[in-house]
């Protein structure tokens, strides 16, 4: 248990608490502010910490991971302006409660089931990483293959708008990840005689471009959408013990919709709400409710979307697959710290794991007390003027990207992949399963290649190995289904929900 | 608590939040005149200096990541340059990450030949050539030393039935192609397997490219793969502790090395057994080629002091790596050695793997064509339907409200990498000026105060700086 008390160490440290304090602060902030994302900071921050202790660097990231998840709600019940697309389903309910003259019931409502949200899920994380990565340890190289194919599937089938959308922003992604040096053969391809491709392109600098920059140009597109916030009165956001045992059933329910949402690898907090609100309006008593300032609305969107959080970071920590575009960066932010996720995690760097799951657990908990405390300054924060925030943030992109590895090869990757980015939404293509193929291609790639190696060019492992053969059914199976499906579906995932669009309130309805 | 009512409309601040304000404001400005008084500082200082090598910062490029194996030795070594008193002037860390080292490499080997930026780089200098990932070798380097080596071992699963290297070699060569030995395609250890398989006739291994460390590790313990090539610290960091069941753990059975290692004592070493491989990986200093022999001199001195510091013997001996130091013709025949044992077992074994890139970049356009008709084919059902009023008034909207500002924010950020990446103007004010015009250009738009965005610029670009320089130590151009 050397680790678990090294991480405690880390953690309670004077260092190791401001880390959080900060972190989560930062968080709950860029979530508020519509435009901003959590993503965007986490990679914008992570170049800030190469220098920087391990553990802190990484409590640092998971506590920006957790305040901004749920900041979005602030903006999206007081303005009906979801801060971040995880707050898309909170506006439905938020957002007419506050104007019935009850914002401060609304919020509090949303901090309560974001704080249990996150406990539930956490408690999942603790409880499951471990066994899932001794099983995971068994995977060889086809396993492996299998289980990334079928996380490819999921995100295309469930991600966002149409399949064939996501299927072709999926395959861009990989796409974009084949040049540079080939892990399976040693041999550079696609560089075109440029040394620097020899390194591909890196996925910070693409981030940047995809997410932050090109936010901050769809920002500047609509720079005047400066709406008026319902004011808060003095009321406190704090909740009675009633309140927490009447929501009781539902708070679980949505947070374990939530945890199981975000394990599957590929989709993020938005999802994990949606679902959990769907089904927290077909089992309601009162579901004409659902839409016109629900209780139960709120409550099943916010502990959705937080314990997605703790479910997502299963596969990260276990198996080192990346559930969502942030665990793509915290995937990065491990191993520029000489980690690997996987497996060997947990024996090599227990200390890493516990401090994962301690920051999550204490960020958890400050967000709460945050969120609570100084609600009426953080709505205030929300409208800060878009000319002093975006041209320091434009500022950031540019030093972030060059402060990776001392090149302006990446500076120039993420200046294209914004433009990218822009075009691609401008064609409704979404961008989330674009950054996890561009991840999850090279892995998927680079464990058939080296099975492949190892079976002598056959590729009948991938079937006679009964977990391979069971991934592969299941993905075959999964996009059968979302093809035939969707035709019967309804249209429940219309919107591309990589933006925090100003969301128009079809989706429910 | 500052208690600010968020229903005030901005501009008409009440009494308390003006002072609020001038708080705010009298603090940026006190930041703001600190940050320049440093920054012009520093500037002065780096105009005014004496001509003696070296008269400003030596730049050593890491071609890994922060926080490897690589960089740990460079710190280390680092650290032990300013304990011995070497040099007035710092000595900067660069890191410049990826392609196997190529990335880094090639930025020193077209750097000035002036001895300010130099590289450290093991053994992969030699194997990327061979590879034909770069198209130059250690010849287009001034070697300075060589400083400390690593040695390797050849791990299997604690309860494989094969007990030492010679039987590893028999059972490769009774059963050609039955072994899975993990070693990387085109990495060092990858030219060992081969000069094993060329030391016993009729051997043949199927070689895995199989990544990193740890990933071999865990495929030789779940018998995804029988053996491989680690370095001594990994085997000594993987070994379980007494007890464990044997497969669930790893047994060396060689050190390819001339003579057994001091901190593994019961390994016997491959030259024991009749099989000359040695394989040993060393820390290599270079300077760009036609660098002066007294700038080569000064900086091999300095790293013998280096060496010889107590502080760094511990820390080597700390990650298992012998202190071996070479310079001269002692370094050139070792590094003629080690180039020519690779040279002669390179061969281009590729197994024929499909070509995934081609498939893959079919599957791409295939589904742009997909997505294209879809998208054609949609639009123009809308227009039929005449239900595109939505649609295009939505997608019209952003084009014409306020495309030409991105527009123009977008190449500002161009105009100012490029002034960036000139290396003429200070990161400082590049910062600066970006943030000020493309700020000056939103508040056209939406107005605010011109003195804040005036504040927001000269902190952002200072503080940069300062970030940059004393913080996270990054080279600038």
């Amino acid at each position: 248990m050397d680790g678990l008390a090294e991480a405690i160490d880390a953690l309670f440290s004077l260092y190791g608490l401001g880390v959080i304090l900060v972190g989560t602060f930062l968080g709950i902030t860029v979530g508020a502010v519509p435009g901003l994302t959590g993503t965007m900071l986490i990679a914008l921050v992570l170049p800030l910490t190469y220098g920087a202790d391990p553990l802190l660097s990484m409590a640092l990231l998971i506590s920006i991971y957790v305040g901004a998840v749920s900041g979005g709600m602030i903006t999206a019940t007081l303005l009906r302006m979801p801060g971040t697309p995880a707050s898309i389903i909170t506006t439905l309910d938020g957002y007419p409660m506050a104007r019935s003259g009850e914002p401060e019931k609304a919020l509090g409502l949303g901090v309560m089931a974001s704080t249990v949200g996150g406990g539930v899920s956490w408690c999942f994380l603790v409880l499951l990483t471990g066994p899932i990565a001794v099983l995971s340890s068994h995977f060889g190289f086809f396993e492996y293959f299998s289980l990334v194919m079928m996380a490819l599937v999921l995100i295309a089938s469930v991600g966002g708008s149409s399949l064939t959308l996501a299927l072709f922003s999926g395959f861009l992604g990989v796409f974009f990840a084949m040049p540079g040096i080939n892990a399976a053969t040693g041999r550079a391809r696609w560089t075109f005689g440029i040394t620097e491709m020899n390194d591909g392109f890196q996925l910070l600098p693409v981030l940047i471009g995809l997410f932050a920059v090109n936010q901050v140009l769809t920002d500047i597109l609509r720079i005047e959408d400066q709406g008026e916030p319902v004011s808060i009165g003095k009321r406190s956001l704090w909740l009675g013990p009633r309140q927490w045992v009447s929501h009781g059933v539902n708070l679980l329910r949505s947070s374990i919709i939530g945890t199981w949402i975000g394990m599957l690898p590929g989709i993020g907090a938005n999802i994990g709400s949606v679902t959990a609100y769907t089904v927290a309006k077909g089992v309601s008593r009162q579901p004409e409710r659902f839409g016109h300032g629900s209780e139960e609305g709120i409550v099943a969107s916010e502990a959705a979307n937080n314990a997605t959080i703790g479910g997502s970071l299963i596969p990260l920590i276990a198996m080192g697959l990346p559930g969502s575009v942030v665990e793509a960066v915290l995937l990065g932010a491990l191993v520029i710290h000489g980690l690997q996720p996987g497996p060997r995690l947990f024996a090599e760097s227990p200390d890493m794991v516990y401090t994962i799951m301690g920051a999550m657990l204490l960020a958890n908990f400050v967000m709460a007390i945050m969120m609570i405390g100084s609600m009426r300054w953080l709505a205030r924060i929300a409208s800060v003027p878009k000319p002093y925030l975006l041209p320091v943030i434009l500022a950031f992109c540019v030093v972030g990207s060059y402060a990776l590895a001392n090149r302006f090869f990446d500076v120039w990757v993420m200046l294209a992949f914004a433009i990218l980015g822009i075009s691609l939404e401008r064609f409704r293509v979404p961008l989330a399963p674009f950054i996890i193929g561009f991840v999850l291609g090279p892995i998927a790639e680079k464990n058939l290649s080296l099975g492949l190696q190892a079976s002598g060019g056959s590729f009948l492992p991938l079937v006679t190995r009964p977990l391979s053969l069971l991934f592969l059914s299941l993905s075959i199976a999964l996009l059968l289904f979302s093809i035939f499906g969707a035709k019967l579906k309804g249209r429940w995932f219309q919107r591309p929900s990589t933006t925090s669009d100003p969301f128009d309130g079809e989706v429910g309805a | 608590m500052m208690r600010i009512d968020p229903t005030e409309p901005l501009g008409k601040q009440s009494e308390s939040s003006r002072g609020w304000m001038m708080t705010v404001r009298l603090a940026s400005w006190l930041i703001i005149s600190c940050l320049l008084f440093w920054w012009l500082g520093s500037q002065w200082k780096e105009r005014s200096g004496d001509s003696v090598y070296p008269d400003r910062p030596i730049q050593i490029v890491v071609p890994y990541a922060a926080g490897g194996g690589s960089d740990t030795f460079v710190r280390i070594i680092q650290q032990g340059l300013i304990d011995a008193g070497e040099f007035d002037q710092p000595m900067v860390i660069i890191n410049q990450p990826g392609g196997i080292g190529t990335i880094g490499s090639r930025e020193v080997k077209n750097a000035e030949p002036d001895g300010y930026k130099i590289l450290c780089h093991h053994n992969a200098i030699i194997t990327a050539k061979l590879a034909e990932t770069v198209d130059y070798g250690p010849e287009a380097f001034e070697p300075i030393a060589l400083t400390g080596e690593m040695s390797m071992v050849i791990l299997v699963r604690a309860d494989s039935e094969i007990l030492d290297l010679a039987q590893l070699l028999s059972l490769a060569s009774e059963n050609p192609e039955s072994v899975r030995f993990a070693a990387n395609k085109g990495a060092p250890a990858y030219y060992a397997a081969l000069q094993l398989e060329k030391a016993k006739p009729g051997a043949k291994f199927t070689i895995v490219s199989s990544g990193g460390g740890a990933d071999r590790y865990t495929k030789i313990l779940g018998g995804h793969l029988d053996a491989g090539i680690f370095s001594l610290s990994e085997y000594l960091d993987f070994v379980a502790p007494n007890g464990t069941p044997p497969d669930r753990d790893v047994r060396a059975i060689a050190v390819l090395s001339s003579e057994r290692h001091e901190s593994i004592p019961s390994v016997p070493a491959s030259a024991e057994m009749g099989i000359p491989v040695v394989l040993r990986n060393a820390n290599y200093w270079w300077a760009p080629k036609d660098t002066s022999a007294e700038v080569i001199q000064r900086l091999a001195e300095a790293l013998r002091r280096a060496m010889d510091q107590p502080s760094v013997q511990g820390e080597l001996s700390r990650l298992r790596l012998d202190p071996t130091f070479a310079v001269g013709d002692g370094l050139r025949k070792k590094l003629s050695e080690t180039l020519r044992g690779f040279e002669e077992v390179a061969e281009s074994r590729n197994m024929d793997l499909p070509r995934f890139d081609l498939y893959l970049a079919g599957l791409t356009l295939l589904l742009l064509g997909v997505v294209t008709v879809q998208g054609l084919s949609s639009r123009i059902k809308c227009r039929d339907l005449s239900l595109e009023e939505g649609v295009a008034k939505q997608a019209g909207d952003d084009v014409t409200s306020h495309g030409l500002l991105a527009i123009s924010c977008f190449s500002l950020v161009v105009t100012h990498v490029l002034a960036f990446q000139s290396g003429w103007v200070p990161l400082a004010l590049v910062i600066f000026s970006m943030v000020l015009s493309t700020g000056l250009l939103m508040s056209r738009v939406v107005r605010v105060s011109r003195l804040a965005l005036l504040e927001l610029s000269l902190l952002t670009g200072l503080g940069t700086q300062y970030l940059f320089t004393e913080v996270l130590m990054v080279a600038l151009p």
